[in-house]
């Protein structure tokens, strides 16, 4: 690591290693991961007890968020493979825009909850329905606020040559990671927050031996 | 995310390179935010240097840690004299308890050891420029600061701060009858949230710069203790905070949208509640994942302080460098497995009981090996009783009574008939009240001088050692007494029972005295550090003949950017003293093999020097 920061006399690069954005992007991931866990281990040990009724209605509209976030994601990937090229750049503008329209799609299926009355003030469950696809937006937004910042030079129509454009590329391979990231955290929760049911739940303890059988 | 684009921010500025060793040495530094002339508002406010911060951070933390000793001891005053102050009523009393006790731990502790220590420390010691996300560390700050405005803004909301108690158990804390649970409790939230936020970006950073920021020759195994504890406590509160948060954010749904997470059904004053089938035991569960390394996160920068003051003020290597990583190391695991020995009444199925309680006795062997390798180092020292030495040896025992008396509260059985009594006060202010403050001060006292250039009074900080060390006794030990008398915690008035006996008011009254004497001592060490930073003697770069890096910046107190053109490169461990022969008795970080320090003595885990030079 040391050897990263010490390269001998190579030319002084503007900005911060990339290898230490990414170590700093890791430990932020790291921590995420620890918030997550923490209301999934929150949500089973609540669904434990007797009031909670499993959310049976899944609005199609969560469906299309997650093709959008996906489509997302792809495109943060194209834009890290061709991150020097222009076409790379724009993958990473569509990309930002796919995020947004998923924010908006969120933001639909909450509508559709709330007219099937689900609401943040009912069951439990649809609480931790609003709770967590909100906490996951609002992880969204915090991703494109740095993609926005990232791209600033780029949206002010600064030229994009040498240590800018080398500079972006490591932004962009960051915001891809980023993305690959708020995906795989949208799905977890997803499948949390419709498939893990108490018998679910009930059927994974008595198998470790946590909880004794139920009858039936 | 953020500090991502901050970066980028910077880059489109023209750059900004914190590492800046790369050959191109100081004019690597970058522009963005350094060097040039600085106007008065961006080198002291909006600064973005960790130095600059890390002071911030600390007279902060240390104003707003004044405030919770005089709620303290507003608290003594109702405890030593009931009734005398109408002021202090029952409603009062519980909001200073809670204040006080969530700004100690978290506001003042917390932020001090690692906004303020970690932030000067850190990269001085690790051999870097600044904090690898400067922008970042930055907003750190502000986030705190607005955090610590929001906690003092709920004493002026409606119905004034929450009474609910540092741990904000729900139901109470949300229900009526309970101080401030109008605003207070929301603010509290709002503000643990914001202060979460401040921690996550401060704590990036800190755990980023130790991994990516070292300079050449700085290994992992060569960083001094303090910079251990440090990195430890910072990935635990990375990873320990998020509960808080948790149980924070869903406390605040159930309060202000009606959700029902840890709400069960209640008729409160008469009134069936809309809450219904919550459980308070799930609160319990996050607070304490949190709570319980949080006891850690302010425990871990005060083992590794320690450590460094009683090495140098003892002219002697740390015993068993290693050992004391990997202690540090193996308390940090164990603290995310122990959290429910907090909840031994609150009940639990009886294995459960037996695994936390195995847990909690397991802590003692590392913890014990640590107090061992600070007395052997000690053994046949050449010790100077310097101010920073005499809060460390005070650390010491404090330490070692409050952790013995944890050893007690740790069985189910024994903790049980002691749970919500005074002993249980009494240790935890020992353990990690008294201890990591006398910690905090040893710190400032021994890095005051780097970072202001001037020396203290010693004889006003001695003073100030003694009053705090005797008083806090004074304070402390006798609780022991009044919690196996029974004498509960947290009660406003103690009329009427019949098991206290007459004579344990006594002793609430002595209590009280040593508190306000304690409180009042403080103030010599804010004169002295006020009156010091412009008016005392010039310390000298290394006025205590130290190894560590930060001892070693060509400038004291250091410029924006610390080093000079070059980098310094590291040889060998923090912690080569006791040298017999030449000028000094220690060899500096920087010494190479060239320069008089042979390769034997490059290595941390040994004690160079200690078979031919006898301490003096």
């Amino acid at each position: 690591m040391n050897t990263l920061v010490h390269s001998g006399a190579a030319p002084a690069l503007p900005g911060l290693s990339y290898v230490a954005r990414r170590a700093g992007l890791w430990v932020f991931l790291g921590v995420i991961t620890s918030l997550f866990m923490l209301f999934g281990a929150a949500y089973v040990m609540r669904m434990a007890m007797a009031d909670w009724q499993p959310l049976r209605y899944v609005p199609w509209q969560l469906w299309l968020s997650t093709a959008l976030l996906a489509g997302a994601c792809g495109a943060w990937e194209l834009a890290r493979r061709r991150a020097h090229q222009s076409d790379g750049r724009r993958a990473g503008m569509a990309g930002c825009a796919l995020s947004l329209a998923f924010l908006g799609a969120q933001w639909w299926a909450w509508q559709a909850m709330i007219a099937m009355q689900y609401r943040v003030d009912g069951n439990p469950a649809d609480s931790f329905f609003f709770m967590l696809t909100g906490l996951h937006g609002l992880h969204v937004i915090g991703g494109l606020l740095a993609a926005l910042l990232a791209g600033r030079a780029l949206l002010q129509g600064e030229a994009m040559g040498g240590l800018a454009r080398y500079r972006l590329a490591g932004s962009i391979a960051l915001c891809a990671q980023y993305w690959h990231y708020l995906l795989g955290l949208w799905l977890v929760l997803f499948a949390l927050l419709f498939w893990v049911t108490p018998d679910v739940v009930q059927i994974v303890c008595e198998s470790v031996g946590l909880r004794t059988p139920q009858p039936k | 995310m953020a500090d991502e684009g901050h970066e980028h921010g910077n880059g489109a500025r023209g750059g900004h390179q914190p590492d800046g060793g790369r050959g191109g040495g100081h004019g690597g530094h970058g522009d963005g935010h350094d060097h040039g002339p600085q106007s008065w508002v961006t080198k002291y406010v909006w600064s973005q240097d960790h130095k600059v911060i890390a002071i911030q951070y600390t007279i902060t933390a240390i104003v707003v840690g004044l405030v919770a000793l005089v709620l303290s001891d507003l608290m003594r005053l109702q405890l030593g004299y009931p009734g005398k102050f109408a002021f202090i009523d029952a409603q009062r009393y519980y909001q200073f308890i809670t204040m006080h006790g969530m700004i100690m731990v978290v506001y003042l502790l917390t932020a001090l050891f690692l906004g303020g220590f970690g932030n000067y420390l850190i990269p001085l010691m690790v051999g870097a420029r600044d904090m690898v996300f400067p922008f970042l560390n930055m907003l750190s700050y502000w986030f705190y600061l607005a955090s610590v405005l929001i906690l003092l803004g709920s004493f002026f909301v409606p119905g004034g701060p929450t009474g609910a108690g540092w741990t904000l158990y729900p139901p109470q804390a949300i229900l009526p009858g309970t101080p401030g649970v109008d605003g207070g409790i929301v603010t509290m939230l709002i503000s643990l949230v914001v202060f979460i936020a401040a921690a996550t970006m401060g704590g990036l950073n800190y755990v980023t710069t130790i991994l990516q920021a070292r300079t050449r020759g700085m290994t992992l195994m060569r960083m001094p203790l303090t910079v251990w504890g440090i990195f430890v406590a910072t990935i635990l509160a990375l990873l320990a905070f998020p509960a808080l948060f948790v149980s924070g954010v869903m406390m605040l749904f159930d309060k202000t949208l009606g959700s029902s997470f840890f709400m069960p059904a209640v008729v409160s004053m008469g009134q069936h509640l809309d809450h219904k089938g919550g459980s308070p035991l799930l609160f319990q569960h996050l607070f304490w994942f949190f709570g319980h390394p949080e006891v850690y996160i302010v425990a871990l920068p005060a083992f590794g302080i320690i450590s460094d003051l009683v090495s140098v003020h003892a002219r002697k290597c740390i015993f068993g460098y290693r050992m004391m990583v990997w202690a540090i190391v193996i308390i940090g695991g164990l603290s995310f497995v122990v959290w429910a020995h907090h909840m031994y009444v609150s009940g639990m199925h009886p294995w459960f009981g037996f695994f936390f309680a195995t847990t909690t006795l397991i802590i003692a062997v590392p913890t014990a090996l640590k107090v061992y390798n600070w007395t052997l180092t000690l053994w046949r020292g050449d010790i100077h009783l310097t101010v920073p030495m005499l809060f460390a040896l005070g650390f010491i025992s404090t330490f070692v009574l409050g952790g013995v008396t944890g050893l007690f509260l740790g069985n189910v059985s024994v903790d049980i008939p002691l749970s919500n009594t005074y002993f249980v006060v009494a240790h935890f202010h020992m353990v990690m009240g008294v201890s990591p403050v006398l910690a905090v001060f040893g710190g400032l006292y021994h890095w005051f001088p780097k970072m202001s250039g001037r020396m203290y009074n010693e004889a006003l900080g001695k003073l100030h050692f003694w009053v705090t060390f005797i008083g806090s006794y004074a304070i402390f030990f006798p609780m022991h007494y009044l919690g196996i008398l029974g004498m509960p915690r947290r009660y406003y008035a103690y009329e009427n029972y019949s098991f206290i006996p007459p004579s344990a008011q006594l002793m609430n009254e002595f209590i009280t005295i040593a508190a306000i004497i304690v409180g009042v001592a403080q103030l010599a060490f804010v004169f002295n550090f006020i009156v010091s930073t412009f008016r005392g003697k010039p310390a000298g770069g290394n006025p205590w003949r130290a190894a560590s890096l930060e001892w070693f910046t060509p400038q004291t107190p250091p410029v924006h950017g610390n080093w000079g053109p070059e980098l310094p490169v590291v040889y060998r461990g923090a912690y080569d003293y006791g040298h017999a022969g030449g000028d000094t008795d220690y060899l500096p970080q920087t010494t190479g093999p060239d320069d008089g320090g042979g390769e034997h003595a490059a290595r941390p885990g040994l004690a160079p020097g200690l078979d031919k030079g006898k301490p003096a």
